[in-house]
């Protein structure tokens, strides 16, 4: 729907309810279908950001104002203040319930205060009695405790500080050899609110936020849980992951453009590009394979976990693999590859040993340039035809700075890769001009 | 979600998010008030902890205990520590247990290492002292220029109660380290 309509929606909701046309749970329920429009809630979306900025500048203040003269309080009153930001939060986030809020601002800034004032009561009470803190469970805690105030107020900013302490928490957990597949339980338990916003509208801000961040967060938490015992392991893993993102971004976003509206393609193609230069060096493939197995000091859990992510990445790229080879568009199907080549470059090197491995990511490279390149000029895109040539010309590079060749063979290389530059965008430029006309 | 539903799950998460510090609080302040006093001797160091603010580090000496079968033991550990006073009045590890101990006092910890000796490092719960910023910044100065025959006699005082162990003050030189800090 658009935005115009939207908007007009929002409009007449009230007074529709107003009389009696539809009731209020209908209308939430008719809002929550259509979303939010995107243009003209400029002044709304400053409203939140800085509801949810002073709430947490009022927090971290009450904060300081105690931690100023701390020192001089006896243990009961430091006691009772530890519990002050947390009974203000939940004062505040009560009466939002009790009254039905409808403003995203109150509803945003409450919940963002509430977590915090979460982790900072626990702190306090830490301090005050000289607890020395056991991190992992501190953020867990912190989590569990704050997680009921995203359903309640139904607000996005403390989901996405939820999903971005899920990693935190997964990263101390790995480091005291715990359950890092907990990291998926606590996904699970916010996946009740993300899923419904991000299916109704995928193209909200709302949305489009918690889709960075999970996408982002994902990215870290596959290399903190990955516990393989095959050395080498993500190397596959990952691969499967940014082609997932891209697939999706290609068949599933709502604007099939590589911007902001679209973090599954961007996250997608830079993690593609970025994989594929990571495995054109050699150093990559060095000692990975079974013959590197290693048995000991496993937790078994963990363990498991990576064959079950390895499977379900597979199945799921897969398909989308076969969706997408319908469209028989030439980069799609480049990009696509990349988990079959590292699957290939995984069983080479584990057999050959590196040098071949290597080799073939450095003509993925090449190759993934020259289409995008083509693309690009096909598209009349600049920044398509630019990203192109900036691959190509990383690529040349830092071949160049690896090789034996002397200075002056550099040198020359160099000019031509930004000659090279100079004379795409030239025609491109020109190009655009002559389309003008 | 309907209104009801979230009036209660408002105050399903209100008891939660109570129950936790406050439990907290319980557990400790009857550590403070009813449990036994040890004296442990100590040197500080100060770093800083990002969530938590200003404290003082503190490297109580006796961490390790000698144990006959050191096979039983594995790193990290949950075990319970059995005090002892010596002959000065400091307290010491006289040995671990897997099973909180009946007669003798003792506080819960985990295992840090294990030397193929047979000596077992453990990990302390009270190695913490909170300070306002300024003043763990001059108890640092104060402490880390001076070893040797110029180094303060350093010993804090644990209470112990039920395994739980608070550190309750730092003296330094038989002074509490807020008036030492004082005497500067």
């Amino acid at each position: 729907m658009k935005d115009r309509n939207i908007k007009w929606l929002q409009d007449e909701l009230p007074k529709w309810i107003a009389k009696d046309i539809v009731s209020k749970e209908t209308a939430h329920r008719i809002q929550d279908y259509y979303g939010e429009a995107e243009g003209g809630s400029a002044l709304r979306l400053a409203l939140v950001i800085f509801g949810t900025l002073g709430a947490v500048l009022i927090g971290s203040g009450i904060i300081l104002v105690f931690a100023r003269n701390w020192d001089s309080f006896s243990i009961t009153l430091r006691t009772v203040l530890s519990l002050l930001p947390l009974l203000l939060g939940q004062l505040l986030t009560g009466w939002l319930v009790y009254k039905g809020e409808e403003s995203r601002a109150w509803r945003e800034g409450a919940a963002a205060f509430l977590f915090l004032a979460v982790g900072a009561t626990i702190s306090l009470i830490g301090q005050t009695y000289h607890i020395p803190s056991d991190r992992p469970q501190f953020v867990l805690v912190w989590l569990l405790l704050s997680l009921p105030s995203v359903y309640l107020l139904e607000a996005a900013v403390p989901a996405i500080f939820y999903i971005v302490g899920a990693v935190v928490w997964t990263g101390l957990t790995r480091g005291t050899v715990g359950y890092t597949f907990f990291y998926w339980l606590l996904l699970a338990l916010i996946s009740p609110f993300i899923y419904p916003k991000i299916k109704n509208n995928s193209a909200s801000n709302t949305s489009l936020f918690i889709v960075w961040t999970l996408a982002l967060s994902l990215c870290i938490a596959l290399g903190i849980i990955l516990d393989h015992p095959f050395p080498g392991l993500w190397i596959i893993i990952y691969s499967f992951y940014f082609t997932l993102l891209l697939l999706s971004g290609r068949l599933y976003s709502q604007s099939e453009k590589f911007s902001w509206q679209n973090p599954l393609l961007v996250i997608g193609t830079l993690g593609s590009l970025i994989l594929s230069i990571i495995f054109s060096y050699q150093g990559v493939w060095d000692g990975i394979g079974w013959q590197h197995y290693q048995q000991a000091l496993r937790n078994p859990v963990n363990t498991v976990q990576n064959y079950i992510l390895l499977g379900l990445l597979a199945l799921g790229t897969s398909w989308l693999f076969l969706k997408i080879l319908k469209r028989r568009d030439m980069l799609e199907l480049a990009f696509s590859a990349l988990p079959v080549l590292a699957i290939s470059g995984y069983l080479i090197a584990s057999y050959k040993g590196t040098g071949i491995a290597d080799l073939i990511f450095n003509a993925y490279l090449l190759i993934l340039g020259v289409l995008i390149v083509l693309r690009g000029l096909k598209l009349h895109s600049l920044s398509l035809t630019n990203g192109g040539m900036l691959t190509l010309a990383l690529l040349i590079i830092l071949r160049f700075f690896d090789s034996e060749l002397g200075f002056t063979a550099k040198g020359v290389a160099f000019i031509l890769v930004g000659s090279g530059f100079l004379l795409a965008n030239a025609i491109m430029v020109r190009r655009q001009k002559g389309g003008i006309r | 979600m309907k209104r009801n539903v979230k009036i209660a799950l408002f105050i399903f998460m209100v008891l939660l998010q109570l129950t936790i510090p406050i439990s907290m609080i319980l557990e400790h302040q009857a550590t403070l008030t009813t449990g036994q006093v040890f004296k442990f001797k100590a040197a500080p160091v100060d770093p800083y902890d990002p969530f938590q603010g200003r404290y003082l580090s503190i490297n109580i000496e006796a961490r390790q205990v000698k144990v006959g079968d050191p096979g039983k033991y594995r790193d990290g550990q949950k075990v319970y520590a059995i005090l002892e006073t010596d002959d000065e009045g400091y307290a010491k590890i006289s040995g671990l247990s897997v099973d909180a101990p009946v007669n003798s006092p003792y506080f819960k910890t985990q295992i840090a290492n294990i030397d193929p000796l047979g000596t077992v490092y453990l990990q302390i719960p009270f190695n913490r002292y909170y300070m306002p910023e300024a003043q763990a910044t001059a108890a640092e100065k104060e402490l880390n220029g001076r070893f040797g025959e110029n180094a303060p006699k350093i010993y804090v005082n644990v209470r112990i109660y039920k395994g739980n162990a608070i550190l309750e003050s730092v003296y330094i030189s038989g002074l509490l380290i807020e008036d030492y800090l004082k005497t500067r």
